[in-house]
């Protein structure tokens, strides 16, 4: 896929569908970066506690445990402490970069990807029905996630995140079928 | 007001018979416990069955039904009262199922289906034959009729059917050759034979003491290395039993086919695809022609050695009970190649059969799935590294072959092509599946790069569709190049775009 080089503004709120493709809000960076903090915490933790809990067991002179393991897994810890760091600060850069979408009279298409890369268009003729939703972590940043249902089975529904709130307010209500076109 | 009809007077044995059925093993359960044991609460728990039962009998003794001008009214309930309607529009399938009982007091149970939901949308158990054929007659003619012409009176004369395909018993026996599903039969027998003990005491006979059964192998290698005799007698056994496995394999197949698909007919009334068949029960399916979302031809080798082929198609419609569901998607379990051309345009029209266009994937496609292939040699040779030591190297070299083999002949063999109408890729060098999207069903089109793709230049293409959830196969290609792809995925998502979506 050609490199997504081309840059064009994320559109505010009112914008009607716009031709040109459309990346991400950028306070959606810092919401993954958050959330990728709190899970590297999180798995950090898990880490440490059996970590000390095997440490303990050697230290009581049990001998299920090898007693080279709690020293290789401290020694480790740094180690796994800044890549987790280091994915959880950067990634979320790479993914606004190779996100972008788009929406016009044909339908919406996503792109995605930072390593396997992925576009899906879905015209407008086969919405079924469109869900913005918000997270407790997307409501403080004011962004919210886009979701449409197709009738699919792969792709049954397809979902963005990271949109600003009016912005996925607005994309939904231009997806909506006309009342005369509901063919279901 | 449209009259109202009621259930089959014998519906109440029916209805009993499905409840008792429901209870019958942990009823039996409760009482060997019950007499196992000291206290006997568990027999007075089961008198709790009793209301149950009644209750389930009351709901099927109230259920009431009518044909509004624009809707099917199914009422139920005395205390709890329950008003169902759904639209003629909405109902996809018609279904029904006779087994022994059904067939010798002439009933049927009937099973409506509409569009998504999970679950049967109604369920009329049970209605007499005649009941049956106009619930049908009058479903059909109040869909996409106006409205003037509804009234209730409105019953067209039945439409004349024209019949597609009929499978004499040979053919359904040749079915049971080719599916090979005798593995099911013996899987259940296995299970039963180990909860009973006997596995242990078969094993012993034909293998004699344990000592002498294992190592068979090793025995055999050392042979051919000059140390020790071979064990000729030991694997002279096993290969007799393993041929005469999978004989009676075969065999059970074709039991299992007979009892499965015996007198299987299709027939096609105006927009209406019906199949029935089934021996013991038999199963009455209806297709609507506009619902098949996606049509399926498969080849195995041993079809290809009888030229023969087998016909799938998928709907859109709720997981219904596997026995209906899994029976109705082929459309024709097996057909000869010479009526199949004919038979797939009185199906899918939009489905051509005589495609000339046919595309290739990228020329490099073989260099890009060679390197993923051999990954499974690679972990089959490191498994059995404990057992064949040196020879691990002679296997993976042959496992290897084979993979290289394989991808080759699977590379070459994928095909696809793209008309105004649908998207048709085939696939597959000894299994070989031919499915066919009609554009108008489509309803997403998704591109996929993986990290080797992007190196290649290359992308796959998936053209999704509803109720593919089981299918063996899709409109998934693969090792496109990127324009090719792009170019693809444009002209389809053109395609839906202009077009609106009916179910």
């Amino acid at each position: 896929m050609q490199d997504l080089d081309e840059t064009s503004p994320p559109s505010d709120a009112a914008t009607p569908p716009d031709p040109a493709w459309q990346r991400l809000d950028p306070r959606a960076i810092q919401l993954h970066r958050t959330i990728g903090w709190i899970v590297s915490a999180s798995i950090l933790f898990v880490y440490s506690l059996l970590t000390a809990v095997m440490t303990l067991a050697v230290l009581l002179k049990d001998d299920d445990i090898p007693s080279w393991l709690p020293i290789v897994l401290w020694a480790l810890w740094p180690a796994l402490a800044a890549s987790l760091g280091w994915l959880a600060h950067r990634f979320p850069e790479l993914h606004y970069r190779y996100t972008t979408w788009r929406l016009d009279d044909v339908g919406l298409a996503i792109r995605t990807g930072v390593v396997w890369r992925k576009e899906i268009s879905v015209a407008r003729s086969r919405v079924q029905h469109i869900d913005v939703s918000q997270g407790p972590m997307e409501r403080r940043f004011g962004l919210a996630t886009l979701s449409v249902y197709t009738a699919g089975t792969e792709h049954s529904q397809v979902a963005l995140d990271g949109l600003e709130h009016g912005v996925a307010l607005a994309a939904r209500d231009s997806l909506l079928p006309a009342s005369d076109l509901d063919a279901v | 007001m449209p009259s109202e009809h009621r259930l089959h007077p014998s519906s109440v044995l029916f209805q009993l018979g499905g409840q008792l059925k429901d209870l019958l093993v942990p009823g039996l359960v409760a009482l060997f416990a019950a007499r196992a044991s000291e206290s006997q609460w568990q027999i007075w728990a089961m008198f709790l069955i009793v209301p149950y039962t009644i209750a389930a009998l009351v709901r099927a003794l109230s259920v009431r039904y009518r044909f509004d001008p624009a809707e099917l009214v199914i009422r139920s309930g005395f205390i709890f009262r329950r008003e169902r309607r759904i639209p003629y529009d909405r109902i996809h399938n018609i279904d029904a199922i006779q087994n022994v009982a059904h067939r010798l007091l002439k009933v049927m149970e009937v099973r409506l289906e509409t569009a998504g939901g999970t679950d049967t949308e109604a369920e009329l158990r049970v209605l007499s034959v005649e009941a049956f054929r106009e619930v049908r007659q009058r479903v059909h003619a109040g869909r996409g009729t106006t409205a003037e012409e509804r009234t209730d009176t409105a019953i067209a004369p039945s439409p004349p059917a024209e019949r597609l395909l009929e499978l004499p018993v040979r053919e359904v026996a040749l079915l049971g050759v080719l599916q090979g599903r005798g593995l099911v039969v013996v899987g259940a027998a296995f299970g039963l034979l180990w909860e009973l003990g006997l596995v242990d005491s078969i094993g012993q006979r034909f293998f004699g003491a344990d000592a002498a059964g294992r190592g068979v192998l090793r025995r055999f290698v050392l042979a051919a290395l000059g140390q020790g005799a071979a064990p000729i007698q030991q694997i002279g056994r096993m290969l007799a039993v393993f041929v005469a496995f999978v004989l009676a394999m075969r065999v059970l197949s074709v039991a299992v086919a007979i009892m499965r698909f015996y007198g299987f007919v299709l027939t096609r009334a105006r927009e209406e695809l019906r199949s029935e068949f089934g021996l013991l029960t038999r199963v009455t399916a209806t297709i609507p022609t506009r619902r098949i979302q996606m049509l399926t031809v498969h080849r195995g080798p041993l079809h290809r050695v009888f030229k023969r082929a087998a016909v799938r198609v998928d709907t859109a419609g709720g997981h219904t009970e596997q026995q209906v569901q899994a029976q109705r998607q082929w459309l024709a379990p097996i057909v000869r190649e010479e009526a199949l051309p004919a038979l797939m345009r009185a199906v899918l029209p939009v489905a051509d059969p005589t495609v000339v266009d046919w595309q290739r994937v990228h020329p490099r496609a073989f260099r890009r799935a060679v390197r993923p292939a051999l990954v499974t040699p690679a972990v089959i040779s490191l498994a059995l590294v404990a057992i064949l030591e040196w020879w691990t190297l002679a296997a993976f070299a042959l496992l290897s072959l084979w993979a290289v083999l394989a991808t080759k002949r699977h590379v070459a063999s994928m095909r696809w092509a793209v008309s105004d109408n649908a998207v048709v890729f085939r696939s597959g060098w000894l299994w070989s599946y031919l499915t066919v999207a009609p554009l108008s069903k489509v309803q997403a089109v998704s591109l996929r790069q993986s990290p080797f793709d992007r190196r290649f230049g290359m992308a796959t293409v998936l053209v999704d569709v509803a109720g593919g959830h089981d299918a063996p196969h899709r409109v998934e290609i693969r090792y496109l190049a990127r324009d090719v792809a792009q170019g693809l995925r444009d002209r389809v998502v053109a395609s839906t775009a202009s077009t609106a979506f009916r179910w």
